[in-house]
């Protein structure tokens, strides 16, 4: 009786302790989960097809030989998000195709679901749909001092996160928020 | 008689064996700072971390760390202050407060007992444990990712994107869009005007 008694009691306390050894571990398993965003939501999406209508966001197949000699495939240059205008809203800036056009677009969110959008009209990224030729991406620039030695000396203080033009490996401008307004920061 | 006895007497140890084993082995899975902020506790690699941004307002001792809410006042300051994101208190409890490298630098210690800044070897650690388990990421960034405030003019930026942290000498810093580790955004040995800027603290257990 007695024996059975400790039996029962050793089984407890191992019991107990896979337990306790078991807690951190599933804590540590939903802690793992980290949010990156892989899709574009369903609002952009929607956005686009309002507003830009028979333009596609451009696929990484879209991207040459060169470009991917340069990046890793986990690298996606298509589009790029974060909040450049410090009202904590998710921002995207998206390379747009339509046949063998290509746009920049770059649209702010706002406070009612939607977006404002802005077309970068200052490019001459050289695009075929068939060739799969582009080799100008889209990245995220976090704040930071740009200095530029050409075409002439300047820099710019980046407070706020920015999206970079990347033309293969070169980063050539930094489009970014201030007074109110996208500007353009030219570092070639 | 007798068996009953002895049979009662080893009813009581286990009893007792089973109280003293359950309060004694219970994993403490938290830490409390100087104000009584609790904050969840992680292992990462061999460290264990903070799993949120300090909150204290008060240095180890008792002594009051000065909020500043002025923009003229922090850009200038030149010894330990806080300050929440936008001035509004209600941030601290998603993402801590923001300190000035003063306040990390005191000799009457922010972090609580038993805890300290990291050191730059440590984030190193981190960053190589990181680059090699980049799905634990989350561990770090998850309610981190609360801004900054500039050093000169005060400005707040980039909450519930970027996160900043101070270790011994500079930054580490995590974005929403990559699971890696980066440092140096402000360096305090490199640029003496980096002390006035608003990061936040994780600290590891000693």
């Amino acid at each position: 009786m007695i024996r059975w008694l400790w039996i029962i009691t050793l089984w407890f306390l191992a019991a107990c302790n896979e337990r306790e050894m078991q807690a951190p571990l599933a804590t540590a398993v939903a802690n793992n989960i980290t949010e990156q965003a892989t899709a574009l939501p369903e609002a952009l999406a929607d956005h686009i097809k309002t507003n830009f209508s028979q333009w596609h966001v451009v696929e990484k197949n879209d991207y040459s030989k060169t470009w991917w000699s340069f990046y890793d495939s986990s690298y996606n240059p298509c589009w790029a998000r974060t909040d450049i205008n410090d009202d904590q809203l998710a921002d995207y800036a998206l390379w747009l195709k339509k046949d063998n056009q290509l746009r920049l677009v770059i649209c702010t969110g706002t406070a009612s679901h939607s977006f404002a959008n802005y077309t970068v009209n200052d490019l001459n990224v050289p695009f075929n749909e068939k060739e799969h030729n582009l080799a100008a991406g889209i990245a995220v620039a976090p704040p930071a001092q740009i200095d530029v030695a050409y075409p002439r000396i300047q820099s710019l203080i980046l407070k706020s996160n920015g999206f970079a033009l990347m033309e293969l490996e070169e980063r050539t401008r930094i489009y970014y928020w201030e007074n109110g307004n996208l500007q353009t920061f030219y570092t070639k | 008689m007798k068996k009953k006895k002895t049979i009662r007497l080893h009813r009581l140890l286990i009893a007792l064996l089973l109280f003293t084993h359950c309060t004694t082995s219970k994993q403490d899975n938290t830490v409390t700072d100087i104000d009584g902020y609790e904050y969840r506790t992680i292992t990462i690699g061999k460290q264990i971390w903070m799993a949120e941004n300090l909150r204290v307002t008060r240095y180890r001792n008792g002594d009051t760390i000065p909020n500043i809410t002025d923009t003229t006042a922090w850009s200038t300051c030149t010894s330990g202050a806080y300050c929440n994101y936008n001035n509004d208190a209600s941030h601290s409890t998603g993402y801590g407060r923001l300190y000035n490298w003063h306040a990390i630098n005191d000799s009457r210690k922010i972090a609580p007992a038993g805890w300290h800044i990291p050191t730059d070897e440590e984030i190193a650690s981190l960053e190589a444990w990181l680059e090699n388990n980049p799905a634990a990421a989350g561990k770090i960034n998850t309610n981190g990712l609360g801004g900054y405030r500039f050093g000169s003019g005060g400005t707040y930026h980039t909450m519930g994107f970027n996160g900043y942290w101070w270790s011994a000498s500079r930054s580490f810093e995590m974005y929403d869009w990559s699971p890696r580790l980066f440092t140096g955004f402000v360096d305090v040995q490199r640029n003496k005007e980096a002390v006035t800027y608003g990061l936040a603290v994780r600290c590891i257990k000693d």
